[in-house]
């Protein structure tokens, strides 16, 4: 691929994220005000969000680093468009390889909370500053169960790391006990890595502030909001790649595609309005000596062969 | 002694410790002398070995040679592309860290003999890389080991000073237990060898060690060729300090910058990790039980210093844990015996000396500016010294593996072999290696918070508030923060060109080949990862939205006071009020309540 492609498929690849993640996040605002019997807003709000955000004036608190703090979530929003494009390109073009694989995908997806953090403790706040910490252990916590369910879609496709081959990675079959495990595994560590409840430690309006968001506002708020809906529709996407049979370009296959996404996208609005916050040692006792061990037993599984 | 002058090898050794006795001498009367000094002797010894690199392997006539219970022992030396190329790194990062300690004063006249011993394990590690044999190689070996000792006894007399009341327990006895017990397994495997019959031609043949591609099989001498294999894996990861021969670097906690630098973070892992390839790539050719067994100690490593790292409170104790994890992943990758995982091997050793040697750096002047190196008492640096938060932030995220730096390449190198093994073990491996470097990513949250971003504290000595960044300080991180970037982005040629010619002639395993294509590495397991493509493209995701930022927002900008929670603070934006200075001390205390996690995290 040349250079323009390349450049070309980052760009669209980061434009439509965006839009699908927009719309998703109406989609997540307009069901939970169903679920809490309201109207909910208009299709076009987190659109109107950004722009309104876009126009304020930007306030940078005394105490921050004024660089770090501002840069933080761009670096963040470029970090998850660079995952999209490789997914997308995954799922539409599966024969060509782009940028990364799966370890890849994984390392690169740890910089978007990364920014969070350091944005956060840039701030010099110390709201954020104990956001930030929640943040990081929130990553420790999902990142071993997440990373042990991927892996057994890596070991049911032949043991390889290539994204979107779907004759290879996509037919991890539902079917597959550990395949089942695997997938609500990383279905609960998705909800975690979007931040929402009950795993949104690291804002938790009523107790610290916003945490990690307390200092933002303006432009970097928008950012960090348009960040935050790239993410929601590329965590859905990885999934759908790694363990539910990617796209394919039929009729059905297209619509079956998009029923997967809705549905792992209403599972997560439904989660979060069905729960309350968790403390964070009661998330680390989850993860590790919950969830961690039930990966290790579906890795174990898969590597059978079951 | 015109043989000595003219063997290309021995030369610069001797002018290394000539030089080394003429620093030692003048120590007291001319301390600038020993900077210069080893600057001078570590740019001729990189022009001795520069044309060597390339050419075909050179074997020195021996200037002396005895005989003992039948086995010939020769003072010969071999120059071949692995050796000078570590003797030109080793070199190199003795010329920064005596650039370094231009900007770094002594605290007392003692450590003017560090240039010294500097010079003398330049010498030590020229012979360890160049020995012919085991004998050459065991001399240029202890020569080290009295070397760290000497320079660990610097950390000892420096910390008697500093906290007379307390009486610090600097572990100094414990490292000297340690190193001796590690050197008494090398010399036993060496006396071991005397024992296995081996025909001209072959290693192990009078103590003989360059045979590459002749390698022998561990299990054709039975126990006695296991025996010498663990005994010299043993010599090697007491020096590296792997789980569980780790206890003896903490000791090294109170030496100042430029030794740890030295230390742990260049030395000890060039040198042991060359002899654990050297004996894996060309003298042994190991079994599956001593593969499982180095992979063990790998991730054994990583995750007991990844969860001692993040328990740490004090800097360089911290810094010193997170350095042995990458022991840990070198010491795996070269465990997988396929040709990747030896390659991601030895590559992550280059980078971890780079970015090691960068955060002791770092904690130089940071306890410097902050007068302490509890991380408690820092604060509010990234101010006063912002090369050097540049650059720290640049080496935390190349440790913790972050894409696009160059740890993050030879992870995924190593990352790649474990799963190319495909079996449930190297699956084993591939986790505690992703969560390891997890934890990194949380010790250097945590230090690069406390360091730079918190509020200082309140109570900073007025010396340490006037210490600033000079050229000499932080000219070398920003060599090796260049370093970094450049291997994250172009890991190929130095693949090529360093790591290939050192295992190409090499029979292992390649079932998990490297190909290059389209400015990506791809490998058989199907991975990819194409560095400059993806550090491009988050360049221009960057550029867009500042760009979007800027014309919809139009710059305004507007500097306010913080948040604190409705309270004012004793001045305005509260920074110097001590009840909203959050410690970076507590992030992961929560860690300490959990079950088991509670045993790795006890101080």
């Amino acid at each position: 691929m040349d250079a323009f492609g390349i450049i070309g498929t980052y760009i669209a690849a980061a434009v439509g994220t965006l839009a699908i993640g927009l719309f998703l996040r109406w989609f997540d605002r307009k069901a939970t005000a169903m679920v809490q019997w309201r109207k909910g807003p208009p299709w076009y709000q987190p659109i109107a969000d950004v722009l309104k955000l876009f126009s304020k004036e930007t306030l940078v608190p005394s105490t921050a680093r004024r660089t770090g703090f501002l840069i933080a979530p761009a670096i963040g929003l470029a970090a998850s468009a660079l995952v999209a494009a490789i997914l997308w390109s995954a799922v539409l073009r599966p024969d060509v390889g782009f940028v990364g694989d799966l370890i890849v995908v994984v390392y690169l997806l740890l910089i978007p909370p990364l920014m969070t953090i350091f944005g956060g403790l840039a701030s010099g706040s110390p709201h954020a500053a104990v956001g930030a910490s929640r943040e990081m252990k929130l990553i420790l916590s999902y990142e071993l169960p997440f990373f042990l369910a991927l892996l057994v879609g890596v070991i049911h496709s032949d043991w390889s790391l290539q994204l979107g081959q779907s004759s290879v990675i996509g037919v991890v079959p539902l079917y597959n006990i550990s395949g089942v495990i695997a997938m609500v595994l990383a279905i609960i560590a998705m909800q975690a890595k979007l931040g929402q409840v009950p795993f949104d430690i690291a804002e938790a309006e009523c107790e610290i502030m916003s945490g990690v968001y307390a200092e933002y506002s303006g432009a970097p708020l928008a950012i960090i909001f348009l960040g935050k809906a790239m993410m929601l529709a590329v965590m859905p996407l990885l999934l759908i790649t790694v363990f539910w049979g990617g796209l394919t370009a039929t009729p059905l296959g297209i619509a079956a595609f998009i029923g997967k996404y809705v549905l792992l996208v209403v599972l997560v609005t439904l989660i979060r309005n069905t729960n309350p916050r968790l403390r964070i040692d009661q998330i680390m006792r989850f993860f590790w000596f919950g969830l961690a061990p039930l990966g290790i037993a579906a890795v174990v599984l898969a590597v059978l062969g079951w | 002694m015109l043989g000595i002058w003219e063997d290309m090898a021995a030369q610069p050794i001797l002018i290394a410790l000539v030089f080394g006795a003429i620093v030692w001498l003048s120590s007291r009367i001319l301390p600038l002398l020993g900077k210069i000094l080893a600057i001078a002797v570590g740019i001729w010894v990189i022009l001795c070995c520069a044309p060597i690199v390339g050419a075909a392997p050179m074997t020195f006539a021996p200037l002396a040679s005895f005989d003992i219970f039948g086995v010939t022992l020769k003072v010969q030396f071999t120059i071949a592309t692995l050796s000078s190329l570590v003797a030109i790194g080793v070199a190199s990062f003795i010329i920064l860290i005596a650039a370094y300690s231009f900007g770094h004063p002594e605290r007392d006249r003692r450590e003017g003999k560090f240039y010294a011993y500097l010079l003398w394990s330049l010498a030590g590690a020229c012979m360890v890389v160049w020995a012919s044999n085991f004998f050459v190689l065991l001399i240029g070996w202890e020569i080290i080991t009295i070397m760290l000792l000497l320079m660990l006894n610097i950390a000892r007399k420096n910390n008697s000073v500093e906290h007379p009341q307390t009486r610090r327990k600097t572990g100094f006895t414990r490292a000297l237990i340690v190193m001796v017990l590690a050197d008494a397994c090398l010399l036993l495997a060496i006396i071991l060898m005397f024992a296995l019959s081996t025909r001209p031609g072959q290693p192990l043949h009078n103590l003989a060690l360059a045979c590459p591609g002749r390698h022998l099989p561990v299990d054709q001498f039975g126990w006695t060729g296991y025996t010498v294999y663990a005994l010299l894996l043993v010599a090697a990861l007491a020096r590296l300090g792997a789980v569980p021969l780790h206890l003896w670097i903490p000791a090294a906690a109170g030496a100042p910058a430029p030794v740890l630098a030295c230390l742990p973070g260049m030395l000890n892992k060039l040198v042991g990790i060359y002899l654990v390839a050297r004996v894996t790539l060309d003298v042994f050719a190991p079994d599956t039980t001593i593969q499982i067994i180095m992979m063990v100690v790998g991730a054994l490593t990583i995750i007991t210093a990844g969860f001692k790292a993040l328990a740490q409170h004090n800097l360089k104790r911290l810094l010193i844990f997170d350095d042995i994890t990458q022991v840990g992943y070198i010491v795996l990758g070269i465990g997988t015996g396929t040709a990747l995982g030896v390659i991601g091997g030895l590559f992550h050793t280059a980078n971890s000396v780079i970015y090691g040697m960068m955060l002791f750096f770092m904690s130089g002047i940071v306890t410097r500016a902050s007068g302490s190196d509890d991380i408690e008492n820092m604060g509010g640096l990234a101010r006063r010294l912002p090369i050097t938060f540049a650059c720290g932030i640049i080496a935390a995220a190349a440790i913790s593996g972050i894409p696009p730096f160059n740890g993050f390449v030879s992870k995924w190198l190593i990352y790649q072999a474990t799963l190319g093994m495909r079996s449930g073990m190297g699956v084993a491996m591939l986790v505690v290696a992703v969560f390891g470097s997890a934890l990194t990513l949380a010790s250097f949250v945590k230090v690069i918070y406390s360091a730079f971003l918190s509020r200082p504290p309140v109570d900073v000595p007025k010396s340490a508030m006037e210490v600033k960044e000079n050229f000499w300080t932080v000219m070398p991180m920003i060599v090796l923060a260049a370093c970094c970037v450049m291997f994250g982005l172009y890991p190929q040629s130095f693949i090529d060109s360093v790591i290939l010619p050192a295992v190409a002639d090499v029979n292992m395993d390649a079932s998990g080949a490297l190909v290059y294509a389209d400015r990506a590495m791809t490998t058989a397991t199907g991975g990819l990862w194409n560095p400059s493509v993806a550090m491009g493209l988050i360049l221009i995701g960057i550029a867009g939205g500042l760009i979007l930022s800027w014309i919809l927002a139009r710059g305004k900008v507007r500097i306010v006071r913080p948040f604190l929670s409705g309270e004012m603070g004793t001045d305005p934006d509260g920074a110097n009020d001590d009840r909203f200075r959050i410690r970076g001390t507590g992030f992961y205390e929560t860690l300490r309540r959990l079950p088991i996690i509670r045993m790795f995290m006890k101080q």
